[in-house]
């Protein structure tokens, strides 16, 4: 493979949950179960699923803000899972996160210079008249106009914070950045300028994104490759088109087909799921969409099917693949 | 007037001392109590609330349980106590930082384990991990991001301690154990109206408590005050 700025091998993130008089471990919230995936540099990845299923978790474990149960991420070939303290710290410039909540991500009491300026403080990349300077080179890339910097976060609306947020994160000059659903609280309208914003700083700046989202359409339009998610695991990972055009798992399919087409006359098969998604503290055996599967038979409740090529680049984690078509 | 008679405007006490002077010094005094009893208090009470919040595992369960026992003492005689452990033969400017540190190892307890829950609730904010992500260390974290978030809660509580300290002080001064004639302070004034027959017929006596009273109420005034300075959306015309 050329160049994988980001190799994820078998990552799981258990929460435990302690009872029982001496508040021993009875069981654990299996969040994210094994994941194995790449991330090209200069790509954007697309990483989907439903609420519940791990999406954010997975974004928190590869920046290290949580701590891996097993496995490893592996940052340009180093396991960030094992730096120290100080390696971490300067990791931290290569890899940064924008939030979903843009009222929650910004601190109240701090004004925009202040917040743009934090990473520049931290890690000691700017002071004076250079921290104001580079501070307002910043907002002018994320489209602020740089007589906002004395202002407070309550002073503005919901794109315009989400604006700073990325400003934010770009302050350290970052290689990949995460975005937890960036987009997802925002006005269609204003989630179209944040989309274009970011897709203008990827060709400017050379960024990896990995993109977190539910919104389907929103990640076609933005990623390059799209992995879907369910119950912790990755069940299928491929080009956007090849994943949205012939989708390899009925788990993808069936998300897909849920799509809404924005044409009344077009006739459509939509799959709907049955029942709920399965508690994550105690995942179905075999494969864990078995139970809400369509194509289900006896040896998916027995074998976990191989997350493995079933086209050019097509990974997917199904028995019967095959039937789909 | 008669030649060697004085002027005492607020009248004497029955030392025969003049009632303005010493309330103008005792307000020294008790003042000066209440605002440093306040500062150490919150001092302690930001920093070990924060840090039982912040962390949480066994370091929380170890502070929490200290806080546990010392608001498990009743206060007063928790005062009584300390201020007894104090030597009688003591320079008054010894034995008032001592009251001082007395009042405040009372009140950071209470203190410590509201931040605390306060800090539980902040620490789980979005812009906390954003600035984790950032690489802020976790002092720089409780100090900037998360404390400052508590000051509103902080200058309310400040200011409507501030009065029970000067409070308090009264009360260690009415037992004997306070501030001791002849210094002033504005509790040991009152302690001298101890009676209906005095309060009846000498009611300038009196005056130490509605300074007590004028006290507690500027110190609310100040307390909203500083509150909206320091709250930024508050400000409107910053621009």
């Amino acid at each position: 493979m050329a160049d994988n700025i980001l190799e994820v091998n078998n990552l799981k993130k258990h929460f435990p949950i302690n009872g029982g008089i001496f508040k021993r471990q009875v069981n654990s919230v299996k969040a994210v179960d094994g994941l194995n995936f790449n991330v090209k540099r200069g790509e954007t990845l697309g990483l989907v699923g439903e609420s519940g299923c791990g999406k954010s978790t997975t974004g928190k474990v590869l920046l290290r803000l949580l701590d891996a149960t097993e496995g490893e991420v592996k940052f340009e070939g180093r396991d960030i899972h094992k730096l120290d303290k100080k390696d971490l710290r300067s990791l931290r410039k290569e890899m940064q996160m924008i939030f979903q909540d843009p009222y929650a991500s910004l601190n109240p009491r701090m004004t925009v210079a202040e917040i743009v300026g934090e990473p520049l403080d931290i890690h000691n990349l700017a002071k004076g008249k250079e921290k104001e300077e580079r501070v307002r080179e910043l907002l002018d890339m994320v489209g602020l106009s740089s007589k906002f910097a004395k202002r407070y976060p309550h002073e503005f609306s919901g794109g315009q914070r989400q604006r700073i947020g990325i400003a934010r994160a770009l302050a350290v000059d970052p290689e990949v950045i995460v975005c937890d659903e960036p987009v997802s609280a925002l006005d269609v309208s204003i989630q179209a300028q944040v989309i274009n914003l970011m897709e203008d700083l990827q060709d400017e700046l050379g960024l990896t994104y990995i993109f977190i989202a539910h919104d389907l359409s929103v990640v076609r339009h933005i990623s390059d490759r799209v992995a879907v998610m369910y119950l912790g695991k990755i069940v299928e990972l491929a080009d956007k088109d090849d994943l949205y055009d012939t989708p390899k798992h009925p788990y993808t399919k069936a998300l897909l087909s849920a799509i809404p087409v924005p044409d009344p006359q077009r006739q459509r098969e939509k799959i709907i799921l049955e029942g709920d998604v399965p508690s994550p503290i105690n995942p179905p055996s075999g494969c864990t969409f078995h139970t809400r599967c369509p194509y289900a038979e006896d040896i998916c409740k027995q074998e976990e099917p191989v997350f493995e090529e079933k086209g050019e680049d097509h990974l997917a984690a199904c028995h019967f693949t095959d039937k789909l078509e | 007037m008669e030649e060697p008679a004085h002027l005492f405007l607020l009248g004497t006490d029955n030392y025969g001392r003049d009632l303005l002077t010493r309330l103008l010094h005792g307000g020294r005094v008790s003042m000066f109590l209440g605002f440093a009893g306040i500062l150490i208090t919150s001092f302690f009470g930001l920093l070990i609330g924060g840090i039982a919040g912040y962390y949480g595992g066994w370091i929380d369960n170890l502070l929490m349980r200290g806080v546990e026992v010392m608001l498990s003492i009743p206060s007063f005689y928790l005062l009584l106590a300390l201020a007894a452990v104090l030597p009688i033969e003591m320079s008054s400017t010894l034995r008032f930082f001592l009251i001082i540190i007395i009042l405040s190892f009372i009140g950071w307890a209470g203190m410590a384990r509201v931040i605390r829950g306060l800090v539980l609730s902040i620490k789980e904010e979005d812009y906390i991990t954003a600035a984790k992500a950032i690489g802020a260390s976790d002092w720089r974290i409780i100090t900037k991001h998360i404390l400052p978030r508590t000051s509103t809660y902080v200058i309310v509580r400040a200011t409507l301690a501030i009065p029970s300290y000067i409070i308090m002080e009264s009360a260690l001064s009415f037992i004997g154990l306070g501030i001791q004639q002849p210094e002033a302070s504005w509790g040991n004034m009152l302690s001298a109206a101890q009676s209906v027959t005095k309060m009846t017929s000498f009611p300038w006596l009196l005056l130490p408590g509605v300074m007590i009273f004028i006290a507690v109420l500027s110190f609310n005034l100040l307390g909203d005050g500083l509150r909206d300075a320091l709250d930024p959306k508050s400000v409107e015309d910053r621009h």
